[in-house]
C-alpha cells in the first residue's frame, strides 16, 4: 500500500517534471523560432543596408567621375577664358600703342607738310608766305602792346651778273650762304628772316625801333662780308654784297603790313639807286599818310 | 580675290601664298573690315606657310590692326599654319605694332626690308 502510495506521488512527480519539460521544450521552441526569425530579419536588413551603400557608393562615384569631368570642363574653360583675356589684353595694347604710332606718323607728316608750305626749297629758310603770316601776326601783336615793328630787305647786288658769271648752280649756292648768313645774325624766336623773291631775303623784327632795326641789318652785311663770297664781275666790291632797306614803325589799323613793307622796298629802292651795298632807312609814324 | 579702291588695294597671290597690301587702309569699323577678313581667311584655306605683305600699306588704322590682331589669333588657334608678316622698317606704325601680333603668335615670323 506504502510502496503504491509512493509509486503514485513519484508518477505524479514524474508527470509534473514531464509537463514542465514540455513547457520548457516548448519555450526554447519558441526562444528558436524567435531567434531564427531575429536571425532571418538581421540577414535580410544587412542585405538591404548592403545593396544601399552599394548604390549609394555607385552613386557617389558617378557624382565624382561627373564632378571630376566638370571640374576638367570649367579648367579648359578657365584657361580659354584667360587666354582669350591675355589676347584681348594684348590686342588693346597693340591698338593703343598703333593709335599712339599713328598720331606721331601723322604728325610727322604734318611737320614735313608744315616744312613744305613754309619754308624756301632751296635756301631752308622761311618762304615768302611764312613772311607774310608773321608779320600779319606780329603787326597785330605790336599794335596791341604799342610796341614798334621793324622791316629789313635784303636785295643781293649784281645777282644776275653773278648768274650769268658763275652759272645757275653757283647762284643757288650764293643764294643758300646768303640765306644762311642773314639767318645766324637773327636770334630771338620772334624774329624771322625769309627768301622773299629771287635774290632778295627780308627780315621781320617784333619789338625793334629803328636804331635797333639798323643794328641788325649792319650785322648782316658785317656777316655777308665774312663770307666772302666771290663776285667778279660786281663794280663795287669783289664780294657778293648787299642793298638793305629799313623800315619801322609802331604798327597801327590805320596801316596796313602789306604797306608797311612797301615803305621799306621803297628805301630798298633808293639805296639801289644810291649805288647799291648800304642801307637806306624810314621811320613810319601814325601822321605819315599810308602808301 | 582682289579688293580695290582709290585708297588701297588688298590682293591674293596663290602661286607665293602671299596677300598684298597697299596704300591708305582707313576703313570706319569692324563691319567695314569683314571683307577684307573675309578675303584673309579665304586666302588662308589653302596653304600652310602664309604671308601678309604689308611693306606699300603706309597707312592702317586703329580698328585695320585690331581685324589683323585677330586674324593672327585665328591662325594661331589653327595651329597649322606657319604665318609670316613683310613689313617696312621706313613705316613708322609697322615698325611698332607688327611687334606686338608677334606677342599674340610668338611662332610668327617677322621680315623687315
Amino acid at each position: 500500500m506504502v510502496e503504491s502510495r509512493q509509486l503514485k506521488n513519484q508518477l505524479e512527480r514524474l508527470v509534473q517534471e514531464i509537463s514542465l519539460l514540455y513547457n520548457k521544450i516548448e519555450q526554447l521552441r519558441q526562444e528558436n523560432q524567435d531567434l531564427k526569425l531575429a536571425l532571418s530579419t538581421t540577414a535580410e536588413h544587412g542585405d538591404l543596408v548592403q545593396a544601399q551603400l552599394y548604390k549609394t557608393a555607385v552613386e557617389l562615384k558617378a557624382e565624382v567621375s561627373e564632378r571630376q569631368r566638370a571640374e576638367f570642363a570649367l579648367k579648359t574653360l578657365v584657361e580659354a577664358i584667360a587666354r582669350e583675356k591675355d589676347d584681348l589684353t594684348l590686342i588693346i595694347q597693340t591698338i593703343m600703342e598703333h593709335g599712339d604710332v599713328l598720331d606721331m606718323q601723322w604728325y610727322q607728316k604734318l611737320c614735313e607738310v608744315d616744312l613744305l608750305a613754309n619754308s624756301d626749297g632751296l635756301t631752308r629758310i622761311a618762304n615768302r608766305r611764312r613772311f607774310d603770316e608773321h608779320l600779319e601776326r606780329q603787326w597785330k601783336q605790336m599794335a596791341r602792346d604799342r610796341t614798334p615793328l621793324s622791316v629789313v630787305l635784303c636785295d643781293i647786288d649784281f645777282f644776275k651778273q653773278y648768274n650769268d658769271t658763275y652759272g645757275h648752280v653757283a647762284g643757288d649756292d650764293c643764294l643758300k650762304q646768303v640765306a644762311q648768313a642773314l639767318n645766324s645774325v637773327l636770334n630771338r624766336p620772334s624774329d624771322l628772316v625769309a627768301r622773299y623773291g629771287g635774290e632778295e631775303f627780308a627780315a621781320v623784327l617784333p619789338q625793334t625801333g629803328l636804331a635797333g632795326a639798323i643794328a641788325v641789318a649792319e650785322r648782316m652785311q658785317s656777316a655777308l662780308a665774312h663770307c666772302q663770297i666771290p663776285h667778279q664781275c660786281s663794280v663795287i666790291s669783289p664780294y657778293i654784297t648787299l642793298s638793305i632797306g629799313v623800315a619801322s614803325t609802331l604798327p597801327s589799323n590805320l596801316r596796313s603790313p602789306t604797306s608797311f613793307v612797301d615803305e621799306a622796298d621803297r628805301c630798298l629802292y633808293i639805296a639801289k639807286q644810291r649805288g647799291r651795298n648800304q642801307i637806306v632807312h624810314c621811320e613810319i609814324t601814325e601822321s605819315d599818310p599810308p602808301i | 580675290m582682289e579688293i580695290k579702291t582709290d585708297d588701297y588695294s588688298i590682293w591674293h597671290d596663290p602661286e607665293s601664298s602671299t596677300v598684298f597690301f597697299r596704300g591708305f587702309l582707313r576703313l570706319d569699323g569692324m563691319e567695314e573690315y569683314e571683307p577684307v577678313m573675309h578675303l584673309l581667311i579665304n586666302a588662308l584655306e589653302r596653304s600652310a606657310n602664309f604671308h601678309l605683305n604689308l611693306r606699300d600699306l603706309e597707312f592702317l588704322n586703329s580698328s585695320g590692326i585690331s581685324m589683323l590682331s585677330m586674324f593672327v589669333v585665328k591662325v594661331r588657334e589653327r595651329g597649322n599654319v606657319q604665318l609670316t608678316l613683310q613689313g617696312s622698317d621706313k613705316i613708322l606704325w609697322q615698325t611698332k605694332s607688327l611687334k606686338n601680333l608677334q606677342r599674340l603668335m610668338p611662332s610668327l615670323t617677322l621680315e623687315f626690308i
